[in-house]
């Protein structure tokens, strides 16, 4: 566990140094290095500090998160040393965070999976509030973290609470195969949903992400949300009977992944963009997971490997965008669609940008494709008409993401309206990693599911159920056509201005939010929803403060008080009557008495 | 040897009345002595009896008619509140030292420090003779007592308002003592038998009736509902004595006495129902407050009711049958012990530095990062966001609700326990958003008030663990 | 067989291309230019050097990655009874190489500042945004039928039904519609837009494109007839059908083409979401089984 230390030593370092952000940086991607490759020859460490035992083991499962984990630990920590601005207790938690990850894979039991899972959410939500002098943080770290705290902590707790008080044991390897009561598996499904932001919990995603540093969008949108998915998953394989909550799920996620890419197309801000678009993601994989359940046999184990390499997938080119979106508001300071001509100055950028849009919308040969190829597979075969319906939906929306993302590509061209300069070496060094990876995954998939001991047959194929797609030769059958023809038709640069009939450009520019009106139109319908409900909240939180509760008790026994109050006033009057005072005395006198009699009796 | 260094951290608390007649720096030079000197022989005696776990139970005063009249009981819940009651009380009396002197913005003090540490110091010793306590009149006599010293506190600073608020303060949990103890010492008598062991004795109908008896003291104590509202009034105290009596010790003195009554008596189940609607009563009037709090202290003393009805959530575990429901209700005390203390200190350090509790006033914390994160930090952990105690308390209590799953009263109390986080954390939230995210001017905190917030936040981190250790919790 | 498909694939398109500019100058009472004319202006185009509006490689790179993916969409149908690249799930690589060639057809107009290729760009997109779910419902229907997605298995294992025949005229609509005749050539409008996203490329580039747009549409309806011919042929015989029902296919759509005016952006966008309304409602035909 050589990677737990050495975040925790570059977490103490980033709580004393506040400084630091090279080092801890630098530090956490070593980490997540050793992550990667401890996890690849299996961790299994029992740990006993301070008389608490905690275990760590990873299975096949938990062997993939760890590795997924520890690559976008390594990419994003490797950008975070040169971009981060350390504020508060941020680069602390940083580490922590990434760490809390990791360690809810290695759990083996339910205990330390919600003492983690919460500590990532606190160190997420230390994390979104770096830019705390910004309205729209403050605004969008209340909703998040009371989302989480409604939505995630609230149902785990209770159905965790509820699985121990029934079997007295927290531990994956008991509790296996148990059966618990259905309503402990919607608690889970609810707060997994949460976490993951599928509708009609997916609100705080599109706040919380866009307002965190870019590169902890990166770690949010491409791994916290992954952190959902194993959670699921892992529910699903231990205990049976998911199957009553199979159907909600998978028409959850439709309704997300259509909801996510129509909101996707609307925006006009290239991090909520991306918000939108992860929220579509998570869509497919809880698709992928609802079709897991429902199916069998052969379609199941399809479903299965769309899951995992999706997983992978989204990881991948999710955190290659918000850094590369990073790159650009590191340059420019603006993060809006009206930015253009970024290509001129920013050419790593803009060809890591193109690879990452093209693994967004699943064009093959990169690896986005993949993933959503067994999708449709394990839909589309399903004859299940939810499923297929499920799998016509994710095609719409694959088509909405890459209209979508086309206008994050436009920012690229034309001729520059801002001052940029291309990114630190270091930001662009974690940036290709991921984009190397995404041609990697795309081409030799095979890799991927090794990992996974799902049987492919030849490695660099995918081979399963009867269809195979042989990524490597479709790559180079497409690089040979456009080689044959470059060579055969080569093209000199004669460079010339573009003839647009004598009119000025700008004057006719397509602006980004006239681009594909008739679809917009839904979307701008839906934001329309989303801000009715918002004023909705926020009118009954100030009609609600508004009012004046006086306080219950008082109302009860003030009226007690004031006749005691009226009656010792009649006394203090009948005092001044010495007769009537001693008639008083006696009578108070008598009641007493009475009452002691009657409590006497009555013991 | 352990009895001995208790009797003598009481005496030696008790000694502290000598501060009443004396001025500020004489009372500062006897009464820290004196404070740290009974918390460190309570922590020996503590580590003494965590060494060897052993129950003593002293008798000191017997009579022959009615048997045992005065004695102790040291076991672990004693020993373990005790621990957390003078930890807690000897960090919030340091800080008064600052606190209560002259350069208090909104509430200059000239020359008081004599008469609150005496109160205080009589308050401290009441709490502990109170704990160790083997008799129902030896609890009576201490209950009293501490409700005098708290009279004595919330009226300290003699306004119109302070009156008012300390008459309510010493009435209500008055009326509970008398309905709970008063009834208590009667049966004493018609059994002729005081010590606490006799309540398991009685035959169950008689249970029932001492049970909710005393449960009514208990809850006036604590402030349930609808016996709620004398806390709220009673922020008038100087802070440190409401970090020390709403926050740490006296309200959950409460909760000891019902721990006490629940082991020592075995109560019927049906005592169940009335003290779970009771607390989910007491809930759902916290939740409807949070949002409407604009005042500091007000805010935490309803938060302050709510943390105690989750303590009296794990008590009712206990009558359902399942003895770990006192651990629960132990562990949340000592969690949130420390947690509130921050809180109040925080606050307390608003109204030294700032003239005022309003939260819509106070601005800029950020700028003086200990006040910026003594507030978030207590904020957030009273919510129950880790790595802060009552994260692990809550934890404790779903993992072993046990028989409060099967009931729906039990499960709407649990789900009341969630909500109320929930809306803490969203008025917390906006709280810190509003006053530690903004611009201010950077104020210079003393070195006692720094120590003092720094050592809860630090214990607030271990606490957890000290809670589970003791405890054998888990 | 395959082999000839691979000669078929690539050369036959200009020449049927020809053809129709040939049949529409026929119904508009003129002569009209020689059927082979569309490949001299090809090998015309192929052979001059290109003027670049803009230095961006995006812009130079996108006709030869529409042109090969072209070629693989084309490479993926049978020729006879079996195709160049095969395997299962290949109808949706199918789908997907489709978006490859809109996508490259779009980065490149996106490259350069012209606001025509930006409008035709917009259209092109807009239109896959209802179209591409409207070939996947016909799809669907093929997959809930045939268990299948493989391209000739689906082809081999047709067997006729209610949902089936109206899948296959929903098919025959979106091959029409894909492939970018009249009523729908929103994107490329010669006199709209200065054939949007084309509007910049000269030479070579132009050549190559308009090749790649013309094989694209050989694919589209090679497609259709594909599941047309193959439940019912074999080998040889099957290829001779194939050729048959395309010639068929085409010069009906071309006739229909010349008839036509071209559609708003809006009014196509309509017609297919009534095409997604009447393929949901066949959707549901063919899980009930007819």
């Amino acid at each position: 566990m050589l990677f737990a230390l050495l975040f925790i030593i570059a977490s103490i370092i980033g709580l004393i140094k506040r400084e630091q952000v090279k080092i801890v940086g630098l530090l956490s991607a070593l980490a997540s290095l050793a992550l990667v490759v401890e996890a690849l020859s299996g961790i299994d460490a029992t740990y006993s500090i301070l008389g608490l035992e905690f275990a760590f083991m990873t299975d096949t499962i938990s062997r993939y998160f760890c590795i997924l984990v520890g690559i976008s630990g390594l990419a994003v920590s490797l950008y975070t040393a040169e971009y981060m601005e350390p504020r508060h207790l941020n680069l602390a938690a940083y580490s922590v965070f990434i760490l809390s990850m990791a360690l809810i894979v290695l759990s083996r039991d339910f205990l330390e999976f919600i003492i983690f899972w919460e500590l990532m959410t606190i160190a997420s939500y230390v994390l979104i509030v770096t830019y705390y002098d910004n309205t729209e943080t403050k605004k969008a770290s209340i909703i998040y973290l009371v989302a989480m705290h409604a939505f995630n902590t609230a149902p785990l707790l209770l159905a965790i609470g509820a699985i121990y008080s029934q079997f007295g044991t927290l531990d994956y390897s008991t509790l296996q195969g148990v059966y618990v009561p259905t309503w402990v598996i919607w608690a889970f499904l609810l707060g997994f949903i949460s976490k993951a932001g599928i509708f009609p919990v997916h609100f705080w995603l599109p706040e919380a992400h866009p307002v965190a540093p870019s590169n902890v969008s990166a770690l949010l949108s491409g791994t916290m949300l992954k952190m959902a998915i194993y959670g699921m998953i892992r529910v699903v394989e231990l205990f049976p009977g998911s199957e009553a909550i199979a159907r909600t799920m998978v028409v959850l996620a439709i309704l997300t992944i259509a909801i996510g890419a129509i909101m996707a197309l609307v925006q006009k801000d290239i991090k909520r963009l991306m918000a939108y678009s992860s929220v579509d993601n998570m869509g497919y994989l809880f698709l992928a997971l609802g079709a897991y359940i429902m199916l069998d046999r052969v379609l199941k184990k399809i479903a299965f490997l769309a899951l995992l390499l999706h997983a992978f997938n989204h990881l991948v080119f999710k955190n290659l965008l918000f850094m590369l979106s990073g790159n650009v508001l590191h340059a420019t300071g603006r993060k809006d669609l009206e930015l253009r001509g970024l290509g001129k100055k920013m050419p790593f950028t803009a060809v890591m940008s193109v690879v990452g849009i093209l693994s967004v919308s699943a064009v093959p040969p990169l690896n986005g494709f993949i993933s959503k190829w067994l999708i449709y597979q394990a839909t589309f075969l399903s004859k299940d008409p939810l499923l297929v319906g499920g799998g016509v939906i994710s095609l719409f929306a694959s088509a909405l993401t890459l209209a979508a993302y086309i206008k994050i590509y436009r920012i690229f061209t034309g001729e520059p309206n801002v001052e940029a300069h291309e990114a630190a070496p270091l930001m662009l060094a974690g940036e290709a990693i991921l984009a190397f990876l995404c041609v990697v995954a795309g081409i030799f998939p095979g890799i991927i599911a090794r990992i996974i001991n799902v049987d492919v047959g030849n490695p660099w194929l995918i081979s399963i159920g009867g269809a195979t797609f042989n990524a490597l030769l479709f790559a180079g059958t497409l690089c040979s056509f456009i080689i044959a023809a470059a060579i055969a038709l080569p093209t000199k640069k004669n460079l010339d201005a573009p003839w647009t009939t004598g009119e000025p450009v700008d004057e006719f520019e397509q602006k980004p939010e006239h681009m594909f009106t008739p679809i917009a139109k839904f979307g701008k319908k839906l934001s329309f929803i989303g801000e009715r409900i918002e004023e909705r909240f926020s009118s009954f939180e100030r009609w609600y403060s508004s009012k004046d509760l006086g306080y219950l008790d008082e109302i009860m026994f003030m009226p007690v008080i004031k006749l005691i109050e009226g009656t010792s006033y009649v006394i203090k009057e009948l005092s001044k009557n010495l007769n009537a005072l001693l008639a008083v005395t006696f009578l108070v006198l008598f009641t007493i008495v009475l009452t002691m009699a009657v409590l006497a009796g009555v013991i | 040897m352990i009895f001995e260094l208790i009797a003598l951290s009481i005496v030696l608390a008790y000694v502290g009345a000598v501060c009443f007649a004396l001025d500020d720096k004489k009372a500062d030079t006897l009464m820290l002595p004196l404070l740290w000197s009974s918390t460190i022989f309570q922590v020996i005696a503590g580590i003494l009896f965590y060494s060897s776990p052993s129950t003593i139970h002293m008798k000191l005063l017997v009579s022959k008619s009615l048997g045992e009249i005065y004695g102790f009981i040291i076991d672990s819940t004693s020993i373990f509140t005790a621990l957390v009651v003078s930890s807690a009380g000897a960090i919030f009396l340091t800080y008064a030292v600052r606190y209560m002197d002259d350069k208090n913005l909104g509430h200059p003090h000239r020359n008081q420090k004599g008469r609150f540490y005496g109160w205080m110091m009589i308050f401290l010793g009441s709490t502990l003779a109170f704990i160790y306590s083997s008799t129902i009149l030896q609890m009576l006599i201490f209950f009293e007592l501490m409700s005098l010293a708290c009279w004595g506190v919330v009226g300290f600073y003699g306004s119109k308002k302070s009156e008012r608020s300390a008459l309510k303060a010493l009435l209500i949990p008055n009326f509970g003592a008398v309905v709970g103890f008063y009834t208590a010492v009667a049966f004493g008598f018609k059994y002729g038998d005081f010590g606490l062991g006799f309540l398991g004795n009685l035959p169950e109908n008689e249970k029932l009736i001492l049970f909710i008896c005393l449960m009514i003291a208990a809850f006036t104590k604590s402030a349930q509902f609808p016996f709620y509202s004398w806390i709220p009034d009673a922020m008038v105290a100087p802070t440190p004595a409401s970090a020390f009596l709403h926050g740490a010790a006296m309200v959950e003195m409460g909760v000891y006495l019902l721990i006490r009554v629940v082991q020592s008596m075995n109560p019927p189940k049906e005592t169940f129902y009335p003290m779970a609607a009771i607390l989910s009563l007491t809930m759902i009037i916290s939740i409807l407050a949070y949002p409407k709090q604009t005042d500091a202290k007000r805010l935490l003393a309803y938060s302050t009711i709510a943390e105690c009805a989750i303590m009296y959530i794990g008590v009712a575990a206990a009558v359902l049958g399942h003895p770990v429901g006192i651990k629960i209700a132990l562990f949340q005390l000592m969690n949130h012990a420390y947690l509130k203390g921050l809180a109040f200190l925080t606050a307390g350090a608003f109204t030294y530095y700032y003239g005022t509790l309003d939260m819509t006033k106070i601005r800029g914390l950020k700028e003086t990062p200990i006040l910026g994160y003594g507030w978030a930090i207590s904020l957030l952990g009273l919510a129950g966001l880790p790595p802060f105690g009552i994260f692990f308390s809550k934890l404790y209590l779903f993992l072993n609700a046990g028989p409060l799953y099967n009931s729906p009263l039990g499960t709407l109390l649990l789900a009341l326990v969630l909500m109320d986080s929930v809306v803490l954390l969203a008025v917390g939230l906006r709280s810190i958003n509003l006053m530690v995210f903004s611009e201010g001017s950077r104020k210079k905190v003393d070195a006692i008030v720094k120590g003092a917030l720094v050592g809860l936040i630090l214990l607030s981190l271990v606490s957890a663990y000290m809670g589970y250790f003791t405890l054998e919790v888990i | 067989m395959e082999l000839l498909g691979a000669i078929v694939a690539p050369f036959l398109p200009p020449l049927l291309d020809g053809v129709a500019r040939k049949v529409k100058a026929l119904i508009q009472n003129r002569m009209g230019p020689s059927i082979f004319q569309t490949w001299y202006d090809i090998i015309t185009l192929l052979s001059m050097e290109p003027t670049l509006p803009t230095g961006s490689l995006a812009f130079r790179l996108a006709p030869y990655i529409a042109l090969a993916s072209a070629l693989c969409m084309a490479f993926m149908l049978p020729y006879g009874s079996n195709s160049i690249i095969n395997f299962g799930g290949d109808l949706i690589a199918f789908i997907y190489v489709f978006t490859l060639f809109s996508a490259a057809l779009v980065f490149g107009a996106l490259s350069v500042e012209n606001s025509y290729s930006h409008a035709g760009a917009n259209r092109e997109l807009t239109l896959s945004l209802v179209f591409k779910p409207l070939f996947t419902i016909t799809i669907g229907i093929f997959a809930l039928k045939t268990g299948s997605l493989s391209i000739t298995q689906i082809a081999h294992s047709i067997s006729p039904s209610l949902s089936i025949v109206g899948a296959y005229l929903l098919l025959l609509y979106v091959a029409y519609v894909e492939a970018g005749f009249i009523p729908y050539d929103i994107a490329e409008a010669e006199t709209e837009i200065l054939e949007g996203p084309l509007s910049e490329y000269s030479g070579r580039l132009l050549g190559l494109l308009k090749w790649a747009l013309q094989i694209k549409r050989f694919a589209m309806i090679w497609l259709f007839a594909s599941f047309v011919t193959l439940p019912i042929a074999e080998g040889v015989f099957a290829f001779v059908l194939q050729m048959m029902v395309f010639l068929l296919a085409y010069l009906l759509m071309v006739t229909y083409e010349s008839l036509n005016a071209r559609y708003r952006l809006d009014q196509a966008m309509n017609q297919g979401m009534k095409g997604i309304v009447i393929g949901a409602v066949l959707t549901i035909i063919a899980w009930l089984g007819w």
